[in-house]
Parts: C-alpha cells; structure tokens; sequence
C-alpha cells in the first residue's frame, strides 16, 4: 500500500517531533560488534548521533533482534543530500539520596531528550550537522518554556574521503574519553563533558583503519551557555587500533577560564573477549586545577571501568565501577560508583534500559550512600 | 611497536589499568586535617559550581527554583542576600545562608538532606567533608572573599 507524500511527511514531523536521543554514542559496540571503529556505523567524523546505512543495517542485524532498521522504520526514503534521525528517551527513576527525614526515595517519571539529527550534504565533502531538540527535566520548576529549547551539536563538517584528515567547526563535544551516552557518569561529569555542555570547536583530526587522531581548539559556548562555563583551550585524542578485538587511546586536554585553570591527561582502553561477547573499557585521568584562592592547586582524578556482556543477540547486561577524587591531597572527599545496567534491544529503534547504581560518598570511609534505579524506554526514527 | 604489542598481549593492559584503579580506590590518600580554605573564592569554582550550576539546574538559562548559580558573584548574592521561596514554592521565603549561623541556614540542611523533600545535589551529593568546609565558611560570616 502507497501513502501520499503528505501523510508522510505528516508523520515523519510528527515522529521526528515526539523523538528526542542522545548525540552520545554507545561505546561498548565498538569490538562488541564487528565494527572496529565508530565510524563504520556513524556519520560524524567521532562517531555518536546519527547512523549511515550500515549503522542502520547493523542496528537491526546484529544489535537488536529484527526489524528494519532503516530511517522511520524504512516507510519514507529520503534524498541522498538529506539524513534524518533522533533520540527520544522517557524515564521512570527513584532517586535515593539519603534524606534522614523519613520521606524516601523520589520518584519521577519524565521526559529525559527529545532530539532531530539532521544533516544537510552539500557536496560529497561538505555537510552540515543541525540538531534541535528540547532538554529533559526531572523537576520543571519555574524555567521559562524557552530555556527547554536546545541545539546540542550545529557544525560544518569537511571530509574529503571517508579516510583520512577531516575538518570540522562548529558546536559538538570535542573527540575525548569514553563517549557514554549516561552524562553522570564520572569519566563525563567532572571532566568538561556534562550534558549540555558542548563547546564550539575548530577540530581537525585523521582517520584510518588502525588509528585516528582528533585536535580540538574550544571555546565556551558564548552564545547560550546550559552548563558550567569552563575556559577555553585545546584537546588532542589518538586511538591506536592494537587488533581487531581491542585499542589503546590517550587525551590530553587544557582549558584556561576565569575562574581556574584546568589540565588533564589521560588514556582510554578497550578489549574484547569470547568472540566479542565481552568487552572490558576503561579510562583513567589525572587532572590538575589551578586556581587563585589556592596557589598550590589540586589535584584530582576520575577513573572508569565497565564490563559489558551480551547474553544473546539484542540483550545486553554491564558493570561499571566509578572513582573520581576531587582532591588527592584531602581525606574523605573522593566518591565512588557502582552501576549495573541491563538494555534490551527487541527490534531496530527501540531499546529499554534498567539501571541501578549506588553512589559511595567519602572514598569508602563509612560516608553516606545514595542509591538511584531507573528505567529508560529510547526509540530514535 | 612488536614489543608494545608483546606486553599489551591479551587483556593484559587491562589487567594492569584494574590494577592502577583499584590501587587508587584502596590509597587512602590525603591528609586527616581538612586545610583547604573556607573562602568563597575556593568554595565557588571547587564545590557549588560544579556539583549546581548544571544544566538543568542552577545554570543561567535553567535556574531551577530561581537559583541562578553560574557566576561566582551572582551564586553569592542569590545564596547569602537572596530570598527565596514563598508564593508557588513549596516551601516559605528565606535565605539559604545566614552568615554566622550555619543551624539556620538551609543551604547545609539541602546539602545534607534533612528536613528537606530533596537532598542537593540530586545527581550527586557532596561528601560530608565538603558540606563541613562549606558550614566553616557560614560560621566564619559567610563572606564574599
């Protein structure tokens, strides 16, 4: 059966309106997959956001359990200059994070993201990536309607070949760390890479089948800043290819603001095992912030380990254990984390997600617990 | 780069990356004596910035609750001279800080979660250590130094 282009476009809108997802990528399908590298699967130059036909393919054929993977389910083509896409995520949590008042865990059923990837192709080389969507909020209190509007990612994008140097400018997170779609995660929390937390960048990097490198000039995003503003500065990622089952990657990255200084230097790890059915990633940085109120500075450190395991095709369980210590130098203020996820992909686009993680404040010196479950149901066009 | 391979071998870089963190986690590193100042100056860009003003939260476009914490100045003149609350809030007007009186300032009862409906910040409490550095700084007078 055909249906007239306007019924199309009329749900397309209308799909495409009610999606929101994230501009994250899924890091642990890298050698979780047969994909080696980010971009087989992604459009973007550092993987993440939108998917190219094989991404589309592999999220039916090898993630998921079915399906048609293609854009809106296959029921609409579109031209070849033209790549839609989105995120929506709704979630249910409950929230516990020690009030000694006896009222108990919060519970929130919200609207997590709703985000349209487009990308615009001008020519074989030049493409503009624009995504608008509206931020989640588990508590909407008192903001305007307005400030739920966002662009996470607005860049220009040159790539000659699918191989090879790239240029790239525009708002995105600079290519760094574990790109982990969950923003409070440690490793993106305290390191400059919280949600909304994008810069404008002129980034340059080089891709190949064994390695790929990306230098990034940031600045703060100067036109409507959602999160912390931090200074501006450079970031380098280099990902060594080791075989095809694992890699090795180190990131440097210098951010001078207002009010601190910021250096980190740190190394991402990957491997997979038992035919790619598990896979162990870490990352681990050292971080050093110097600031007027304390000639000495500090010194700090986040590190990440995650193991993930598919139990059969489209189910996948994962551990993470977390440590970010905000100062060396000073007893009882790191905190730790402990989370374990379970994500079933039933058909190509839609994902359930159930997390549970425990926060230990204090560097495990008998400091408070704060304990958080949430089921996260995902669906992008 | 053979000999990089060699020792990276299977898994075994991973293995030694688990070994780093995990030696971390169980390093009781840092001192005993808390001797970090009780300064604004300190308290702003360590604690309250990163852990509130997110988005969503107390960012500038977001203010959530009317806190507007995105500026060092602007999170002291809304934390020590502001009031908040009242009309359509669920909770009565109030500063969140009372120079000198750290029991009657509700930004350490919010911090620690008692007699609140949410403890902050919700994504991610503070250590005890840093709530006390923060009621140091209240006890101290609160100043903008």
């Amino acid at each position: 059966m055909r249906f007239p282009v306007q019924a199309r476009l009329f749900v397309t809108l209308l799909a495409l309106t009610l999606a929101p997802a994230a501009a994250r990528a899924y890091p642990q399908f890298q050698f979780g997959t047969d994909a080696t590298r980010c971009t087989l699967c992604h459009l973007a130059p550092a993987g993440g956001g939108l998917l190219n036909g094989y991404g589309r393919d592999e999220s039916a054929d090898t993630i998921s359990r079915g399906g048609d993977g293609r854009f809106l389910h296959g029921w609409w083509k579109l031209p070849s200059w033209l790549k839609l896409g989105g995120d929506y995520r709704g979630a249910a949590l409950l929230n516990d994070v020690g009030n000694s008042d006896g009222d108990g865990p919060e519970f929130a059923f919200f609207p997590m993201q709703a985000d349209l990837y487009s990308r615009f192709e001008f020519s074989k080389k030049l493409s503009l990536n624009l995504i608008v969507g509206a931020r989640g909020s588990v508590r909407p209190r008192d903001p305007s309607l307005l400030s739920y509007a966002v662009s996470r990612e607005h860049y220009l994008t040159w790539r000659p070949k699918s191989r090879g140097y790239y240029l790239r400018a525009g708002r995105f997170f600079a290519p760094f760390g574990l790109r982990l779609p969950d923003h409070t995660m440690y490793v993106r929390r305290y390191t400059g890479f919280h949600t909304l937390e994008e810069t404008y960048n002129l980034s340059v990097g080089w891709l190949q089948d064994a390695w790929e490198a990306h230098f990034t000039a940031f600045m703060p995003d100067f036109l409507r800043p959602l999160g912390q503003k931090g200074g501006k500065g450079l970031a380098a990622y280099v990902e060594r290819r080791i075989d095809d089952r694992s890699s090795l990657a180190m990131q440097a990255r210098a951010s001078l603001g207002d009010l601190d200084d910021r250096y980190l230097v740190g190394l991402v790890g990957k491997r997979a095992f038992r035919n790619r059915k598990l896979l162990l990633m870490g990352e681990i940085d050292l971080m050093r912030q110097e600031l007027d109120a304390l000639p000495d500075g500090r010194t700090q450190y986040v590190a990440h380990l995650g193991a993930y395991y598919w139990l059969k095709r489209g189910w996948q369980v994962s551990a993470t254990v977390e440590r970010y210590d905000e100062d060396i130098a000073v007893k009882h203020v790191a905190r730790d984390a402990i989370s374990a996820n379970l994500q079933w992909f039933p058909r190509a686009h839609f994902e359930l997600h159930l997390l549970g993680r425990t926060r230990i404040l204090g560097g495990g010196d008998g400091g408070d617990t704060a304990n958080l479950a949430m089921l996260q149901l995902h669906y992008y066009p | 780069m053979r000999r990089l391979r060699s020792w990276i071998g299977p898994g075994r870089w991973l293995a030694s990356a688990s070994l780093v963190v995990l030696a971390l986690v169980a390093s009781g590193c840092g001192e005993e004596e808390d001797t970090r100042p009780a300064r604004w100056s300190y308290i702003y860009p360590t604690l309250i910035q990163p852990a509130c003003n997110t988005s969503g939260c107390h960012a500038k476009h977001t203010a959530t609750f009317g806190f507007q914490l995105d500026t060092p100045e602007g999170a002291y003149i809304d934390l020590v001279g502001g009031m908040f609350g009242g009309p359509n809030q669920p909770f009565p007007p109030q500063s969140y800080v009372k120079p000198g009186r750290p029991d009657e300032s509700r930004l350490l009862y919010l911090l620690r979660g008692e007699n609140v409906a949410y403890r902050m910040p919700p994504d991610g409490p503070l250590p005890e250590a840093d709530i006390a550095l923060i009621e140091k700084w209240i006890l101290a007078g609160a100043k903008n130094d």
